[in-house]
């Protein structure tokens, strides 16, 4: 399962790269990263990318395009968009949280990140 | 017996003419009684003679005869060829002839003893400059015979006479000072001023007349009798307008005709010698009937528009005629009545005198019963403005009263409201300094916020890494190292557990500091806490317990009084009771801790106390006060207690975020007060005032 982290925190690829190591090393999980939300865009439209593409983790704040105006282009501009896109943010605010479902994201989750939590939201996805 | 026939006369002069033999028999008879007009031989002549022969019966040989002489002229008279008297100086030259008004002096006439009496005049004529009327002159030379009693009844006459023109005078002369002084008292009435004038002239005139014979010297004579009519006349005319000015009536062209017809009349009463001897006098009687005429008509139109007192001038005036009509009765058909006398006075005077007297008496009185209502009416009147003077100060002394009063109250009022002006002022400085310090709390918290995130990040970062590290560890140590034997193995085997001990470390304060950055957070983020009814001394109650009881189970030693005092009136009040609860146990946490560190100090006798006390205050308020007797809190620190971040606790005790997140929810939160009163080293109360009953707000969000 192909999954893109969109964050603008570099480290954040090295830390899912660790925490996921065993599941990345068993195959379980392939990781993408972008570190905006255009660059998540550009990666997506490249048409190979895109139906890999399973699941997408993105922040919210973010420098120039926001993780929610990122939730709206995928889900209006593709025709078949991924199937799952969480969006995880440090702001557990209602109004963010009720935007995002209301953009059609599948979960709402809060920083910092519980990989316990994640783990266990992601398995049932890789059947 | 007036001596008016048989006399002869010869122009020219010589002594002998006096001797009774003298021969006249060629002489001219003459009548020189007469006016000199008449008799114009004598005019031509300076000097001549007169004579007259007479005989005197048998029945007045014994009885003893006077001679009286009536003259315009100066003469000398002989009787029987003897100088009896010398009147004057008789001059063939015109101008040293001294002429002489004798005025019928008795000469006593010695009769001869003979029949023939010869009665013999030197005379010279009076031609003075001017040419008087025959009025004025009516007579050259007259000469009477008059036995003593007849002289004596003239002397009686005369002296009746001139006592009841003295009388007059005095009379008028009186009234005219009286009306002099009315006018010079009360100048508004005028009337008085002309009626003086009146009075003054006709007492002038009365005085001429009086006067008149005793003025032996002809022109004087003359002047005085002229100016007797002058005051007469114009002294009438005065007399109307005195009238005038007393019935209100506009002086007219009757009044200034009537001035002219007085010139004009003086004039031939003195000069108009053509009239004729008998109609000499008409001017003057006619303008008299016309000042009568029209005194009778102003004081006729004064009665018909009812001036009732014009009645006493009218009664005057009808006195005044009445004598006169008699007068002239009995002057024209019973001559000899006016001769009689009553009690001694001749009836000619007791005629004359009222009828002079009555008009003037009448008028004098209409003036002086009106000063005299005048006077009697400003007493009235001064009266009146004496009271209406007093009853005016009365009312300005009220009415300053009142303006006293007003200016008092106004100055109260000034007072107050400049008082509510500075309570408001002084409140409006508050409300402008709270509002200061919420906005700076305001900011800060937003700055809070925004660092708490950027903080937290990295943390996460930290966190996990750490986390990730430690499970690295695990990993090493049950994978590569699980090889390695003997010293080596211990060796990395201490190693790892000491690195693991690290990683714990870091993790551990990773999640002190970020528990910290959650409760700053809890200043930004929005309140999930719902408004409801919320009893405030059972949530007090049960904090203040949740308080002590935290403590205590950190120091078992601790001990201190709780009082509380809970106004049990005090309803349910709107609020989010979770948030109340958070700032009263940070209050109460902070009040045990004082209290803690104070009995740490050791002073005798100190006993730790914490209370609680909930009451009504301002409109729909309710206030709770926290109070302890701890440390108090230092004068310096006092502006910045509400500062997040601000502690006086050592690290690690306290956040510095309890009384800002306190005052948030206090203001911000719930629309209250949060304020507080300390003694350093004695007490220290917070208040909080919250409303009772508001109406239910929307809860306060804050996004960032």
């Amino acid at each position: 399962m192909k999954i893109l982290v969109v964050d603008d925190e570099m480290d954040v690829k090295l830390l899912f790269e660790q925490r996921f190591r065993r599941e990345i090393r068993e195959g379980l999980f392939s990781f993408v990263f972008a570190f905006s939300g255009e660059e998540a865009l550009n990666y997506l439209l490249e048409e190979e990318h895109y139906s890999e593409v399973v699941l997408i983790l993105s922040d919210i704040n973010m420098p120039g395009m926001s993780g929610l105006e990122l939730l709206r282009r995928i889900k209006q501009d593709h025709p078949n968009p991924p199937p799952t896109i969480m969006i995880i943010t440090a702001y557990g605010d209602k109004e963010s949280h009720a935007k995002a479902l209301q953009l059609g994201a599948s979960d709402f989750l809060v920083k910092p990140i519980d990989f316990g939590l994640l783990k266990q939201k992601l398995v049932p996805l890789n059947t | 017996m007036v001596l008016d026939s048989g006399w002869t006369y010869q122009p020219g002069d010589n002594p002998a003419w006096a001797e009774p033999t003298a021969d006249d028999r060629q002489w001219q008879p003459i009548n020189p009684t007469q006016c000199l007009q008449r008799l114009p031989q004598v005019q031509q002549a300076s000097v001549g003679w007169l004579r007259l022969r007479f005989r005197v019966g048998p029945g007045l040989q014994n009885r003893t005869l006077t001679l009286g002489v009536y003259q315009y002229a100066a003469s000398e008279i002989y009787f029987n060829g003897r100088l009896l008297r010398r009147y004057g100086t008789v001059s063939s030259a015109p101008a040293q002839v001294r002429p002489i008004w004798p005025d019928g002096e008795p000469l006593e006439l010695p009769l001869g003893s003979g029949g023939e009496q010869v009665l013999a005049v030197r005379i010279s004529p009076w031609t003075p400059a001017l040419n008087f009327n025959h009025f004025l002159v009516p007579v050259f030379f007259q000469a009477r015979i008059n036995s003593l009693p007849q002289v004596l009844k003239a002397f009686q006459y005369e002296a009746t006479y001139k006592t009841a023109d003295m009388l007059l005078v005095g009379a008028f002369l009186l009234i005219s000072l009286l009306h002099f002084g009315f006018y010079i008292y009360n100048s508004a009435q005028r009337a008085n001023i002309y009626f003086a004038l009146y009075t003054l002239l006709a007492a002038s005139s009365f005085c001429c007349t009086g006067f008149l014979d005793e003025i032996h010297r002809l022109d004087l004579r003359v002047w005085a009798d002229i100016l007797s009519y002058v005051t007469l006349q114009t002294g009438s005319l005065l007399a109307l307008r005195a009238l005038y000015s007393l019935f209100n009536v506009q002086v007219g062209r009757i009044y200034f005709g009537l001035w002219i017809i007085n010139v004009l009349s003086l004039l031939l009463l003195t000069f108009g010698h053509e009239l004729g001897h008998r109609i000499s006098w008409y001017p003057t009687v006619i303008f008299m009937v016309l000042v009568s005429a029209e005194q009778l008509r102003l004081t006729l139109g004064a009665l018909r528009k009812t001036k009732r007192a014009a009645g006493i001038i009218a009664a005057g005036f009808g006195v005044a005629l009445a004598m006169l009509v008699a007068f002239a009765y009995m002057a024209t058909y019973q001559s000899h009545l006016l001769m009689k006398e009553v009690l001694g006075i001749p009836v000619h005077t007791l005629l004359t005198f009222p009828a002079f007297l009555s008009p003037v008496l009448a008028i004098s009185l209409f003036l002086t019963r009106r000063f005299a209502l005048d006077s009697r009416l400003l007493a009235v009147k001064l009266v009146q403005v004496r009271r209406l003077s007093s009853q005016m100060l009365d009312q300005q002394r009220e009415k300053q009263q009142l303006l006293a009063q007003q200016n008092e109250t106004l100055e109260r009022q000034v007072q107050q409201r400049t008082a509510a002006l500075q309570q408001t002022v002084s409140n409006l400085q508050t409300t402008q300094y709270q509002l200061v310090q919420r906005e700076k709390m305001a900011s800060l918290g937003e700055l809070t916020a925004g660092i708490a995130h950027e903080i937290q990040n990295p943390l996460n970062f930290i966190n996990n890494f750490a986390d990730v590290a430690v499970e690295l560890l695990a990993e090493l140590k049950e994978g590569p190292l699980a090889g390695l034997a003997g010293e080596d193995k211990s060796s990395a085997d201490g190693l790892l557990t000491e690195l693991t001990q690290d990683l714990e470390k870091i993790t551990y304060h990773g999640h002190r500091a970020d528990s910290i950055v959650k409760n700053m957070l809890e200043h930004s983020r929005a309140k999930a806490g719902e408004r409801q009814p919320t009893n405030l001394n059972q949530l007090a109650d049960e904090y203040l317990r949740l308080a002590y009881h935290g403590l205590r189970a950190k120091d078992k030693s601790f001990n201190a009084t709780l009082t509380t005092n809970f106004d049990d009136t005090l309803g349910p009040i709107e609020a989010i009771s979770q948030d109340i609860g958070r700032v009263l146990l940070n209050l109460f946490t902070n009040a045990f801790y004082a209290v803690q560190q104070r009995q740490k100090l050791g002073q005798p006798g100190y006993q730790p106390e914490v209370s609680v006390t909930t009451s009504r205050c301002a409109q729909g308020h309710v206030a709770v006060r926290v109070r302890d007797n701890g440390m108090g809190i230092p004068r310096t620190v006092r502006e910045k207690i509400f500062q997040p971040f601000f502690t006086t606790k050592p690290p690690g005790e306290g956040t510095g975020l309890g009384l800002s997140l306190s005052y948030d929810i206090v203001t911000k939160g719930h629309n209250g007060t949060i304020t507080f009163d300390s003694t350093e080293g004695e007490f220290t109360e917070f208040t909080i005032c919250l409303p009772a009953n508001e109406e239910k707000n929307p809860p306060l969000t804050y996004a960032v």
